[in-house]
C-alpha cells in the first residue's frame, strides 16, 4: 500500500512539473488580462511581476508553487487576486454534483442495457441498442446540449437554460425548495453529458458479458438447471465486470473536471469552465491547481478500480 | 374578553384602510399599481471588481456604475468639452474661477450605503490616487492634466488644472466616480483589488451591494429614499455567463430580462426578433474595429526596418480601396454597424468630420498595386516582386466572432487582386502576445474608446509607436500629431484640426478601418421607460419598472 501511495504520489508530481513547463512554454501573457483598453505601464506591470513571481527563473517559481502547496497554499490567481484554493473550493460542489449523477447514470443505466444486449446478441433490441449508443457516442457534447437547451428551455420553458440555481431564488428559501432548483438545473447538463457517455459503457460491458457467457463455467450453470438471472448475474456478470470497473477508474476524474463544453454550454460553475477559463487567461495559478486537483483524482480512480475489481474478481485478492 | 375584542378590533383595523382606499381616486389607484421589480442583466464577464480605480469596462463597470454616482453625468450628445453637455450628479452646481480652476459644490442630500455624507475629502482622496502613477495605473495617464485637487469646506472641490484645455471639465468628472475616503484611505493602494471593500463596494448610487457568487452573479438592491429618487426595480441581478450561445438562450427562456452586446451573426437578432417578448435597443458604442498594417518589418527584432510589403503607401491604400467594406459589415451586424472613415467609434463627435473615403475600386487597387512594382510573374495568381509573393499574414482573435467572419471575407474579396491573405485564428492571449510584440503583418484588432476623441493619441500617435497595447503598428505621422495637439489644446473651435488630422490619416492609410458597431441590447418587452445609455449603457436602470400587468413572481420578492 505505501508503494502504491509512493507512486501516486510520484504520479501527481510529475503531472505538476509537466504542467507547470508547458504552461510557461506556450505563448501568451497572463497579464494581458488585467489590461483594460490602455496599456500596461513598464511601472504597473514591473509591480505586478513582482507580485505573481513572474520576474524570477523559472525553477525559483516552481519551488515557490511546490512550497505553497506543501503548505496547503495553492497560490492567488493573476486574473482575479483571488486564492486558488478558494476559487477550486467553490468550484468543486458543483462539479462533484454533476459528476456524480452522471457517473452513477451512466454505469447504473449503462451495464443492465449491455447485458441486455449480451443476453440478446443480434436481437431487434440488441441492434437498436447498438445502434442508439453508437449515434450518442459520435455526438458532440456541446451540439447536444445546444439542442436540448434550444428545445427543453427555449422552446417548451420545460427546464432552466443554464446555471446550478435561479439568482433570484432567496437564499433563506427552506431546504427543500433549493434542492429542487438546483436538480431542476441539473436535468439537462446531467442528460446531456450521460447520452454522450453511456454508449461505452454498454459497449465493453456487451462485449466483456458476451466472452463470459461463453465461458464453460456459466455453460455448467445453464447445465445444473439454475434459473437465467441467476446464471447471467451471480455467474457471467462477476466475470465480465472487470473492464467496466477498468472503465470506471478512468472515469473517476471527471468527478472533479467536469465536462469542459457542457459546463460552457448551461453555464455549470464547475471546474472544467474554470480550467478553461484559466487556461485562456493563462492564469498559471489556477491551471496549476487544477492540475493538481485532477492528477489527483485520476490516481484515486486507479487505486479504487484496483480495489473494485479485487473485490468483484477473487483470483485478483493478495 | 379578548377573545370578543378582537374580531372587533381586527375589523376596525381593516375597515380603516379599505375606506380610505375606496375614497382614492381611480388614476390615484393605478399609480399604486406597482411592483418591487427585478431584473436580471446577462453578461458575460465576472465583475470582479466592481470599483472606480480599479475597472473601465465591462461587466465591472456596468456594476461599478450602479453603485457609485459621477459628479457629473454626460449628457446623451456626448459633447466632451466645455461643461455644456452634462448634468449635475453628486455636483449640485459647479462654476469657473479662472482658465484652469472648476469649483464643484456637493449636493449635501448624497450619503454613503453605510450613513455617512459624502464630503469633498472623498473627491479629493480618490481623484489623488487615481492621478499618482503608481497607485492609479491607467487612469494617471487620463488625468495627468490636472495639477491639484483640493477641499475648501466640507463640500466644495476645487480642481486646478496644468493648462487651458476643451475637456478640463470632462477629465475631472467622468473617469474616477468618487469613492468614500473614510473606507479607501485606509487601504494601501496595491492592496485595494484584494481588499474587503472591493468585495463588497460602499458606494452612493442608486443600487447598493447584496452579494456575489464569484464566476456566477453579482446582486444589488435599491436604495430606498435615495437622493436623486428610489429605483422602480428593487432587485438588480448580473448574472454572468461566458459563453455567448447560453447567454442567448437563457434571454430566450425567460430566465434572463436583459443582455448586453447580443452576439453576431445576424441570425442571433432574428432570433431576439421572433421570441416576441424581447425588443432590441441599439446604442452607440466605443468599438472600433481595424486591421492594422505593420509598418514595421516583423523579420527585424529591432522593429527598425520598415515593412518589406506594407512600408509602402501604395500598397496599404490598394488594399483599402480593393475591399467592399460595407457589403462585409452588413453580412456581419446587418443595418448595426457604421462603417468608418477613420479610427472613429460611434462615441465621438468627431465622427463626421473624416472625408468620405473613395469608393470600392478594384481597378485603382490594381493600379496602385503595379505602381508599387507587385505583378504576377509566374502566373501563380499570386502577385509578386523581387521573387517574394504578396502573402500576408492577418491574425485574428478567436474569442471575436465578427473579427473571424469578417477575416474570411477579407482574404476572398483580397484573393482576385492576387493578394493571398492567411488568416491566422488564434487564442485569445497568443494574438495579444503576438501582436504586443509585432510579430504580425496584418492584425484584425478592436478598440473601445473612451466618449473623448482624445484617445486617439493612444493608438495613433508616433509617441506611442511600438508600445504594447498601443500603436502596435508603430504608425508614426509628425503631422498628424501636431494636428492632434492643436485639436486638443487650441482655445478656439477645434473641428478643423480634428478634420484636417482625419484626413491625413485617412491618407497615410494606416489601418483598414471596417467598422464602428452599435451595441445591440435585447431588453424583455415588460419594462417601461427602459432606456440604455452610450456612454454607460445601465446607467439609467433607476428609471426602469415593471409593467404591472406583466409582472413576474419574482418581481414581488423583496428582502
Amino acid at each position: 500500500m505505501a508503494g502504491r501511495l509512493l507512486q501516486g504520489l510520484l504520479t501527481v508530481a510529475l503531472a505538476a512539473v509537466l504542467a507547470f513547463v508547458l504552461m510557461r512554454l506556450a505563448p501568451g501573457d497572463p497579464l494581458a488580462v488585467l489590461g483594460d483598453d490602455r496599456p500596461l505601464t513598464a511601472e504597473a506591470r514591473a509591480q505586478l511581476e513582482a507580485r505573481f513571481g513572474l520576474d524570477r527563473p523559472l525553477g525559483a517559481q516552481f519551488a515557490s508553487w511546490a512550497g505553497g502547496v506543501a503548505r496547503g497554499d495553492l497560490g492567488v490567481s493573476i486574473a482575479t487576486g483571488q486564492p486558488v484554493t478558494r476559487l477550486l473550493l467553490d468550484r468543486l460542489p458543483a462539479s462533484l454534483l454533476l459528476g456524480g449523477v452522471v457517473l452513477v447514470l451512466t454505469f447504473g443505466l449503462g451495464i443492465p442495457l449491455g447485458v441486455l444486449q449480451a443476453t440478446r446478441p443480434g436481437s431487434a433490441a440488441d441492434r437498436l441498442l447498438g445502434g442508439l449508443s453508437l449515434a450518442a457516442w459520435a455526438v458532440p457534447s456541446f451540439w447536444l446540449g445546444l439542442v436540448l437547451a434550444g428545445t427543453f428551455a427555449v422552446r417548451w420553458r420545460l427546464l432552466p437554460a443554464a446555471g446550478m440555481t435561479d439568482p433570484l431564488l432567496d437564499p433563506g428559501a427552506p431546504w427543500a425548495v433549493r434542492a429542487a432548483d438546483v436538480l431542476r438545473h441539473l436535468v439537462l447538463p446531467a442528460l446531456t453529458l450521460t447520452v454522450v457517455s453511456i454508449a461505452a459503457v454498454m459497449r465493453y460491458q456487451r462485449a466483456a458479458m458476451l466472452a463470459a457467457l461463453a465461458q464453460p463455467s456459466v455453460l455448467a450453470a445453464r447445465a445444473r438447471g439454475l434459473p437465467g438471472p441467476a446464471v447471467i448475474w451471480r455467474h457471467a456478470w462477476r466475470n465480465a465486470i472487470g473492464p467496466v470497473v477498468a472503465l470506471l477508474g478512468l472515469w473517476l476524474p471527471l468527478l472533479v473536471t467536469g465536462a469542459v463544453f457542457v459546463e460552457y454550454v448551461f453555464d455549470w460553475p464547475g471546474l472544467g469552465q474554470l480550467a478553461a477559463l484559466a487556461v485562456a487567461a493563462r492564469d498559471y495559478p489556477v491551471v496549476m491547481g487544477v492540475t493538481l486537483l485532477v492528477a489527483a483524482a485520476t490516481v484515486a480512480g486507479n487505486v479504487a478500480a484496483d480495489v473494485l475489481h479485487a473485490a468483484a474478481d477473487p483470483r485478483l485478492r493478495p | 374578553m379578548s377573545r370578543t375584542r378582537a374580531p372587533l378590533a381586527c375589523a376596525r383595523r381593516l375597515l380603516l384602510p379599505a375606506a380610505i382606499v375606496a375614497l382614492l381616486p381611480a388614476g390615484s389607484l393605478a399609480a399604486q399599481r406597482t411592483v418591487p421589480g427585478s431584473a436580471v442583466i446577462i453578461v458575460g464577464q465576472d465583475p470582479v471588481t466592481p470599483v472606480p480605480t480599479l475597472t473601465r469596462l465591462g461587466a465591472s463597470l456596468d456594476v461599478s456604475n450602479q453603485l457609485f454616482l459621477r459628479l457629473a453625468r454626460l449628457g446623451p450628445g456626448l459633447r466632451t468639452w466645455g461643461d455644456s453637455g452634462f448634468a449635475p450628479e453628486l455636483a449640485r452646481r459647479w462654476s469657473r474661477r479662472d482658465s484652469v480652476t472648476l469649483v464643484f459644490d456637493l449636493d449635501s442630500r448624497a450619503r454613503w450605503h453605510d450613513g455617512r455624507p459624502v464630503v469633498a475629502n472623498d473627491v479629493v482622496t480618490t481623484l489623488d490616487r487615481a492621478r499618482i502613477p503608481a497607485t492609479g495605473g491607467r487612469y494617471a495617464s487620463l488625468l495627468s492634466e490636472i495639477a491639484d485637487v483640493r477641499a475648501e469646506g466640507n463640500r466644495r472641490v476645487v480642481v486646478t488644472f496644468r493648462r487651458r484645455y476643451a475637456e478640463q471639465f470632462y477629465d475631472a468628472v467622468f473617469h474616477v466616480p468618487p469613492m468614500p475616503a473614510h473606507l479607501v484611505a485606509p487601504i494601501p493602494a496595491e492592496s485595494l483589488a484584494a481588499s474587503r471593500f472591493a468585495r463588497e463596494p460602499v458606494g452612493n448610487g442608486p443600487y447598493r451591494w447584496v452579494r456575489s457568487v464569484p464566476g456566477q452573479l453579482v446582486e444589488l438592491e435599491a436604495v430606498r429614499g435615495h437622493f436623486l429618487g428610489t429605483a422602480g426595480i428593487l432587485r438588480l441581478v448580473f448574472r454572468v455567463v461566458p459563453d455567448a450561445d447560453a447567454r442567448l438562450n437563457l434571454l430566450l427562456s425567460g430566465d434572463g430580462d436583459a443582455q448586453e452586446a447580443v452576439s453576431p451573426p445576424v441570425a442571433n437578432l432574428e432570433r431576439i426578433r421572433a421570441a416576441g417578448h424581447l425588443r432590441e435597443v441599439p446604442v452607440a458604442s466605443g468599438m472600433l474595429g481595424y486591421i492594422l498594417f505593420n509598418h514595421a518589418d516583423p523579420a527585424d527584432s529591432a522593429r527598425a526596418r520598415p515593412h518589406p510589403v506594407l512600408g509602402d503607401v501604395r500598397v496599404r491604400r490598394a488594399l483599402v480601396r480593393a475591399l467592399d467594406r460595407e457589403r462585409m459589415v452588413r453580412a456581419v451586424f446587418g443595418p448595426y454597424a457604421a462603417v468608418p472613415e477613420g479610427p472613429t467609434s460611434q462615441l465621438w463627435w468627431i465622427r463626421s468630420l473624416a472625408p468620405a473615403a473613395a469608393p470600392v475600386d478594384t481597378a485603382a487597387a490594381r493600379r496602385l498595386l503595379a505602381e508599387a512594382g507587385w505583378r504576377d510573374t509566374d502566373g501563380d495568381g499570386v502577385l509578386d516582386r523581387a521573387g517574394r509573393p504578396l502573402v500576408l499574414r492577418l491574425g485574428v482573435p478567436a474569442p471575436s466572432a465578427p473579427r473571424r467572419l469578417i477575416a474570411l471575407q477579407v482574404q476572398e474579396q483580397l484573393r482576385p487582386l492576387g493578394v493571398q491573405v492567411d488568416v491566422q485564428v488564434l487564442e485569445g492571449s497568443v494574438w495579444q502576445e503576438r501582436r504586443n510584440r509585432g510579430d504580425f503583418d496584418l492584425d484584425f484588432g478592436a478598440a473601445v474608446q473612451d466618449p473623448s476623441p482624445s484617445g486617439i493619441v493612444n493608438s495613433w500617435s508616433c509617441a506611442n509607436a511600438g508600445r504594447p497595447d498601443a500603436n502596435v503598428g508603430r504608425y508614426c505621422d509628425p503631422a498628424v500629431d501636431s494636428l492632434v495637439a492643436l485639436a486638443r489644446f487650441s482655445s478656439g473651435d477645434p473641428a478643423p484640426y480634428w478634420r484636417e488630422a482625419l484626413a491625413r490619416i485617412q491618407a497615410d492609410a494606416p489601418a483598414i478601418f471596417l467598422y464602428a458597431p452599435a451595441t445591440v441590447f435585447a431588453v424583455s418587452t415588460r419594462y417601461r421607460d427602459a432606456t440604455l445609455r452610450a456612454d454607460s449603457p445601465w446607467a439609467d436602470l433607476r428609471r426602469w419598472s415593471v409593467d404591472p400587468g406583466r409582472a413576474l413572481p419574482r418581481d414581488r420578492v423583496t428582502r
